[in-house]
């Protein structure tokens, strides 16, 4: 009888451990494994903490370098290198428009344009000239960063008979308008770059197309058809000569080169437009014109 | 004494290989050319930061003009100046900004062009004297 009443109490002890453990949920057995407490102070001894600790910090210092190298990639050029690429890009994808892939001898121009550079004063310019064989693009200069690229109509030059000298005064006209960044500025504003250079799309792994896009019409619209303003051409023009007036010889180049240039665009329909890009040829002669005094 | 030998002939064969100078292109795109001329036809259009071998045997009846080279990319052989090559890993826009250049999505054409650009380029600087 006993035996039966023992075997009684053991099944019964062990349903009620056996109903426990099940009544057990996971998030109960997850804290008993969390839960240091109970070897806290073993785990101090042997370090185990600190041990925890420092790879806690690896594990972050690890995923913080990853995040910020894929965060890298994703990057926009900064202001220099994206005008570099930008004018690389829309020369690129202008070349059969402006014909600059054209067998030609070595003019000399950029050489002649250095020592002109380095006889006014003007050092440390890096630059790259780019003949074209187009009446389309008279001369110009596109921002490239620290360098500035010019372009050059051969066309052009050969209406006008231009001596290196005389390009070299218009080239220098242009790198001053380049130092004073109407272009940049004005590109910029038309393609509503604010905020987009130098950024990155991270976050939504598609670079902005249409304004890429914005961006090459802008130069396209820039070059071919808006070109500099009045107030703009007035200031180049004064600075320019300023520039050049200590140099009597260069100034009077400067001014005849503007004279020939207004004869051509008054003779030549081809180069019409070119008062609409450099406005204008006639008035830079008045603003050049010494005042008559009363 | 034969064994002295060995060495010597595998050099010869094999040297030019195993020591053969190799070059980085550091311009963004460029163009091996059939000639070394810069008008001259292109063989193939080069990627910023790719290995070209330089070979020092050059095709018969061919001389090299100073500052050009004759190199090997992949199958091709052709002629490229040395101004856009670097002798280390050159610092390329491709690299620096991957996923935007990824995404310009460049035709076969504009790389074409753009590489065509770098040999049209007329380079200068001005410095004191």
């Amino acid at each position: 009888m006993s035996k039966r009443i023992s075997l009684f109490i053991f099944i019964v002890f062990f349903n009620f451990v056996f109903a426990e453990d099940k009544e057990k949920t996971q998030s109960e057995k997850e804290q008993e494994l969390v839960d240091f407490s109970s070897i806290k102070d073993l785990l101090k001894q042997d370090m185990l903490d600190e041990h925890a600790k420092r790879r806690d910090v690896q594990v972050k210092t690890v995923k913080k370098e990853r995040t910020d190298y894929n965060k890298r990639l994703y990057q926009i050029p900064g202001e220099d290198e994206f005008w570099s690429i930008m004018s690389e890009y829309w020369l690129a994808k202008n070349a059969t428009i402006l014909k600059w892939d054209f067998q030609h001898p070595d003019y000399g121009i950029g050489q002649y344009f250095q020592t002109f550079l380095e006889q006014m004063g003007f050092y440390e310019e890096k630059f790259r000239l780019l003949p074209i064989n187009s009446p389309d693009v008279f001369h110009m200069a596109l921002p490239a960063g620290k360098e500035t690229i010019f372009l050059v109509s051969i066309p052009f030059v050969r209406s006008m008979d231009l001596s290196k000298l005389e390009i070299s005064v218009l080239l220098f006209s242009d790198l001053i308008r380049a130092k004073h960044g109407y272009f940049k500025q004005r590109v910029a504003v038309d393609a509503k770059l604010s905020g987009f250079i130098g950024s990155n799309f991270f976050d939504s792994k598609k670079l902005d197309q249409v304004k890429i896009k914005s961006v090459l019409e802008a130069y396209d619209q820039f070059i071919f058809e808006k070109g500099f303003t009045f107030k703009e051409q007035f200031k180049v023009t004064k600075k320019t000569s300023q520039y050049l007036k200590p140099k009597l010889k260069l100034w009077n180049e400067y001014y005849s080169t503007i004279q020939k240039i207004d004869s051509l665009i008054k003779t030549n329909l081809l180069y019409k437009k070119y008062s609409k890009i450099y406005p204008s040829p006639e008035l830079q002669l008045g603003w050049l014109s010494p005042k008559e005094s009363r | 004494m034969k064994k002295m030998w060995l060495p010597i002939i595998l050099f010869a064969f094999l040297g030019q290989h195993a020591l053969a100078e190799i070059r980085y292109l550091s311009k963004t795109y460029a163009h091996l050319h059939q000639n070394p001329s810069r008008f001259s036809q292109s063989m193939s259009t080069i990627i910023c930061g790719h290995p070209l071998r330089v070979i020092k045997t050059l095709p018969p009846k061919t001389s090299l003009p100073k500052g050009w080279l004759y190199l090997k990319a992949g199958p091709y052989k052709g002629f490229m100046r040395e101004s856009f090559l670097s002798k280390g890993k050159a610092r390329c826009p491709q690299d620096q900004y991957p996923r935007f250049f990824d995404q310009l999505d460049l035709s076969v054409t504009e790389m074409y062009y753009w590489g065509r650009l770098s040999d049209q380029f007329e380079e200068g600087r001005s410095t004191a004297r």
